[in-house]
């Protein structure tokens, strides 16, 4: 499976003098909603997939690359 | 030798998908390029109906049935799906214009009159839902293997009302198997709507066999939409209407985020109205009374004929801008009728249906607390939603630019082609856990990002939010993202933010538009008062900083 690339039309300008990468400050994510998948769809059986022989995104790529 | 690439192919097109709705029935087929196709019976018509009507010794079952509902309607079985699975005390109304169930030991259970040898004596016949069910599936089955050339089908994806129970389901499933269909699995229809219209990128192309070269160019998408987005589908059927609000990641991962239908409102709304309409035509015309509430048996007779007519008219009506004709031989008192409607007149008759649906599309959006400007695509799905007049509604009611109306796809075929193109999916790429499973169970009980994750640039104005992830995105999620750097910059920093979706409502007065003088007199009757536009527009801004990242950037040295 090849991903899709977002690419993003920003015009980027020089970073500011003061900008820092801050590290994080702990700051968490929302906590997730509950659903319900469907289960149709090619992208679901890829999600399916990774889920069930327990892979990372890139090992699945891997044995995508493989087949 | 048979190569494993054929083999696939020849599954693929092994397979179909039926829409078995409660009128109207449809299948599809794969066809070369390996999408979707609804096929023609030998009658050349793709929408069945669901019907059989018993007449002497003779059964006709589909759309041949239809005509039985004037003289014979008490041998005629219409809109039995929905009694599937139910037992007598559960089945709410049943129409008077056809063939009755009777509770036999708690079991709907149609009695009909046949003559099983010709010129014998007549016997009451009694059928179950379930044996209807059987009747006119087999019929189904039978229509697809005339087309596929008697292929053996292996397989087959039904469509199913989400809200249906497992009753309701395993009734279902039964009376297929009955039937000599071997169901794949049940689909609900809207997230069948959600894969007829991936673009086919999104599914996998059928194995080519090397030898049989594959043709090079694609046809081009008609349907460009974000790979992640929400997604209404807007199912109006004969007697209901559903709208469902889809969460959709990559095209095809979906889950949903609200539903509700309405079952009083669909297509027999409008073909009441149209009934009204020409019953008072042709009392007045002919100096026959005909009500359209009337109920002696005479008239019930007249108004059958006159709304088999009516429902011909009102699809007419779908494919014209024009005007649309209606002809009925002998209506009453052996006075023929021949009428006329154009879509202005029809459209103006059927506001307050029309007005109906949009209200109920307000009242989900209600409900999911989301906001027009939220959806980014609109599909629309059975019968009743072919006419322009719907899509026109909707506009008013969804805002233009982000919205896309899908209609590359008739919306009565949509159902049929989305459960097609998902049994093919199965045979070729078959997923790695069985449908039903309790492993399925788990997998599908998952958790979805709340709220969207963007990027934004250090500049020196308002902070830009570049969503990333959209909210409702199930998790595990990746996504890769291509920033175009000028060579100017050597060093990329960026913020990672979680965002949130705001609508801004402005209210627009329209700037007055100059006169000419001369003109002035004209418009001074019909003057109306500009009233100020409710704009709403959807903003994605920044809300919780999460991390930053500093990158050096290495720009490729250009050869000469
Ligand atoms: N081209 C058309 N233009 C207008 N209306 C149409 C057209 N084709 C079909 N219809 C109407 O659509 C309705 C049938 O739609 P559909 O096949 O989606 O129904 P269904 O899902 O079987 O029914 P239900 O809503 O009862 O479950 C009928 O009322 C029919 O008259
Ligand atoms: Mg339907």
């Amino acid at each position: 499976m090849s991903m899709r690339t977002i690419t993003l039309p920003v015009q980027l300008q020089p970073l500011p003098e003061n900008w820092e990468a801050s590290t994080s400050k702990g700051t968490k994510l929302s906590a997730p909603t509950a659903v319900t998948l469907l289960p149709y769809g090619h992208e679901y059986s890829h999600h399916a997939a990774r889920i069930h022989h327990q892979r990372t995104f890139e090992e699945h790529d891997a044995y995508l690359s493989l087949k | 030798p048979a190569t494993a690439a054929a083999i696939a192919n020849e599954e693929a097109h092994s397979v179909i998908g039926i829409n078995f709705g409660n009128a109207y029935a449809s299948i599809a087929v794969i066809n070369k390029e390996g999408r979707a196709d609804t096929i023609a019976n030998e009658d050349g018509e793709r929408q069945i109906a669901c019907a059989v009507s018993f007449l002497g010794s003779e059964t006709y079952i589909g759309n041949q049935a239809l005509p039985q509902l004037v003289k014979n309607s008490g041998n005629t079985i219409l809109a039995f799906r929905n009694f599937l699975g139910l037992s007598f005390s559960e089945i709410g109304e049943q129409s008077p214009l056809s063939a009755q169930l009777k509770d036999v030991d708690g079991v709907p259970t149609y009695v009909v009159s046949v003559t099983p040898e010709p010129e014998g004596e007549a016997q009451e016949k009694t059928l179950t839902v379930r044996e209807v069910t059987v009747l006119f599936l087999r019929s189904l089955l039978q229509s697809a293997q005339d087309f596929l050339s008697h292929r053996i089908i292996k397989g087959a994806v039904l469509s199913c009302p989400s809200d249906w129970s497992v009753k309701q389901r395993d009734a279902l499933l039964e009376a297929a198997k009955d039937a000599g269909i071997n169901v794949i699995t049940l689909m609900d229809p809207a997230a069948a709507a959600v894969l007829a219209y991936a673009p086919s990128s999104a599914s996998p192309a059928l194995p080519t066999d090397t030898k049989s070269a594959a043709n090079g160019s694609a046809a081009p998408e008609p349907h460009p939409v974000p790979s992640d987005r929400r997604t209404l589908v807007l199912d109006i059927g004969a007697s209901s209407t559903t709208a469902t609000l889809l969460s959709v990641s990559h095209h095809s991962l979906v889950h949903a985020l609200h539903q509700s239908t309405d079952s009083t409102l669909g297509g027999k709304q409008l073909d009441s109205v149209l009934l009204s309409h020409f019953a008072k035509e042709f009392s007045k015309k002919s100096g026959v009374a005909l009500s359209p509430t009337s109920t002696t048996p005479a008239d019930l007779r007249a108004l059958a004929k006159l709304r088999a007519a009516c429902e011909l008219t009102k699809r007419s009506l779908s494919a014209t801008q024009g005007s649309a004709t209606l002809d009925v031989e002998s209506l009453k008192d052996g006075m023929d009728y021949h009428g006329s409607i154009n879509s202005l007149r029809f459209d103006l008759l059927a506001r307050s249906v029309y007005t109906r649906m949009t209200d109920h599309v307000r009242a989900c959006l209600g409900e999911a607390k989301v906001d027009p400007t939220q959806i980014g695509e609109v599909i629309l799905v059975g019968g009743t939603a072919s006419l322009p007049g719907i899509a026109d509604a909707l506009q008013t009611l969804l805002p233009d630019p982000p919205t896309v109306l899908s209609n590359s796809i008739p919306p009565g075929n949509v159902v049929a082609v989305g459960c097609a193109l998902h049994a093919r999916l199965t045979v070729t790429h078959p997923p790695p856990v069985s449908a039903g499973s309790e492993e399925e169970q788990a997998i599908l009980k998952g958790q979805a990002l709340s709220l969207p994750i963007g990027l934004v640039f250090p500049s020196a104005g308002e902070p830009v939010f570049w969503q990333v992830i959209n909210a409702g995105t199930p998790l595990p999620a990746r996504r890769k993202v291509r920033i175009p750097v000028p060579s100017s910059i050597s060093k990329l920093g960026f913020e990672f933010w979680e965002g949130k979706e705001e609508v801004k409502v402005e209210t627009i007065v329209p700037p007055k538009v100059e006169q000419d003088p001369e003109d002035e007199e004209e418009e001074e009757e019909e003057e109306e008062e500009e009233e100020p536009e409710e704009v709403r527009t959807l903003h994605l801004v920044p809300s919780t900083h999460l991390c930053s990242l500093l990158l050096p950037v290495a720009h490729p040295v250009l050869a000469q």
